[in-house]
């Protein structure tokens, strides 16, 4: 470390129903909060809040990490942070050409519905494939420390 | 020397058996493996939501929700997961035994609602006049969340339109390959493990120091809106847990099962080997003796 100190860390568990997608302390989080993006840092306050399908961005070693997760929930503690989400995919995982398939069928599904539920349905996949998208985009054009807004306009 | 044919006959029927049994049992260990590693993973998700859960109910006194209240009881039921094949020793019998077991103390056939998971649960319940609400067969391939999903939402509706007033999962535990244990899981009203036995991740509160547990914590947006996610959340996990504990106990079993066949196959095949040796080196022994004797009686 540059300063010789060692940094307080956070111990972060991303857990999805399939399997522990990461375990280790971190400098801090940014998560899709049920009402925007919150940041975290260790010493946080007791916070229990529902996920909605975003990026999350770990914060480590001068290291960035993203993923892309699906809704769920998460727990902080001032020492610990548990992210319960559906599904969380770290960019080398995702698959861009799938994701863009699921964006198409998503757009071809809003367009063909007439019912409130499957507008409903076909506006929550075509999050995910953008989400997902979004991740994946981070790491192919290296653009770190950018904000979602302006990667997502370089990528257009 | 018919005597000798017969047991040659024996011998190759018994190979072929053992073919087919040594097959099974390979194809069983390469399935056990990845369905282990699949039930060893979706182990943290379940315990963590439970946690979760069981904090979230702790702090509140009268937990708003029905599914966690429960309420007297006319119909219960009873979700049993067994497999769609057999060959694969005790492992539905000991499920359905558990499942019997189980509906006895519910108070017999005429108060329960059955929803069978693999054929041979189906099969089961049907054959006794038992009210089979809900039969999925096929899943055990590999389970997917999609399909615990389904299965769990099906459960909560059931409850919800008053067809069950009380839910419980039976299934077979993974343990190690040559033990599963069968398992009775109480859903509904949903008490999760943590909760049960106190050990969450903070201090448990009593109702008295709910009040100022939730000043100590922000819930968004609220305290309900994440109750009633997280429960639809939690029965899922149990459900897709139970599904793929299931699914490798199956294979464990018939991994034990078609072993034990194959172990039996060979020792038949060396017992009858020996005993046609010894017939064959009888029937040659007998005719070099009446060679014998013939040249004898010329001389």
């Amino acid at each position: 470390m540059a300063y010789g100190v060692a940094r307080k860390k956070i111990q972060l568990d991303v857990v999805t129903p399939d399997k522990v997608e990461f375990s280790r302390p971190v400098e801090s989080i940014i998560a899709p909060a049920w009402d925007g993006y919150i940041g975290i840092l260790p010493g946080h306050m007791h916070l229990l809040t529902n996920l909605q399908t975003g990026v999350l961005t770990i914060k480590d070693e001068g290291e960035e990490i993203r993923m892309a997760v699906r809704e769920g929930f998460m727990e902080v503690t001032p020492t610990k942070v548990v992210v319960l989400a559906e599904a969380a995919e770290m960019a080398e995982e995702i698959d861009v050409e799938r994701a863009l398939e699921a964006k198409r069928q998503a757009e071809e599904m809003m367009a063909r519905s007439t019912e409130h539920i499957t507008l409903v349905k076909a506006q929550a996949r075509l999050q995910r494939a953008v989400n997902r998208l979004k991740v994946a985009r981070y790491k192919e054009n290296g653009l770190k420390g950018t904000s979602g807004a302006e990667n997502e306009r370089r990528a257009e | 020397m018919e005597n000798l044919r017969r047991i040659r006959r024996h011998i190759r029927v018994i190979r072929e058996v053992r073919h087919i049994t040594r097959a099974m049992k390979l194809v069983a260990a390469a399935k056990l493996r990845s369905a282990q590693e699949r039930a060893q993973a979706a182990r943290p998700f379940a315990r963590k939501i439970s946690e979760v859960l069981a904090d979230l109910a702790s702090m509140m006194p009268d937990p708003p929700h029905p599914i966690l209240k429960g309420r007297p009881v006319r119909h219960v039921g009873l979700v049993v997961i067994a497999s769609d094949r057999g060959l694969c020793g005790r492992y539905n019998q000991d499920i359905l035994d558990l499942a019997m077991q189980q509906a006895q103390q519910m108070g017999g056939p005429e108060k329960l609602v059955i929803m069978a998971m693999g054929r041979v649960a189906r099969d089961f319940f049907r054959a006794r006049g038992f009210n089979v609400r809900v039969a999925h067969v096929r899943l055990s391939r590999r389970p997917t969340f999609a399909w615990a999903e389904r299965i769990a939402n099906e459960i909560m509706d059931f409850y919800n339109q008053g067809v069950v007033d009380r839910v419980y999962l039976v299934y077979s535990q993974f343990v190690t390959t040559t033990r599963q244990e069968p398992r009775v899981f109480q859903l509904i009203p949903a008490v999760p493990p943590a909760m049960a036995s106190g050990g969450s991740s903070l201090p448990a509160s009593g109702p008295g120091a709910s009040g100022l547990k939730l000043w100590k914590r922000a819930i968004e947006p609220s305290a309900e809106a994440v109750l009633n996610r997280l429960v639809d959340r939690y029965m899922q996990a149990v459900v897709y847990r139970a599904l793929l504990e299931a699914e490798a106990s199956e294979r464990g079993a018939r991994l034990t099962a078609m072993t034990a066949a194959t172990d039996n196959a060979t020792e038949l095949i060396e017992r009858l080997s020996t005993l046609y040796n010894r017939q064959r080196q009888a029937v040659i022994t007998r005719e070099i003796s009446e060679v014998v004797a013939g040249a004898e009686a010329v001389h």
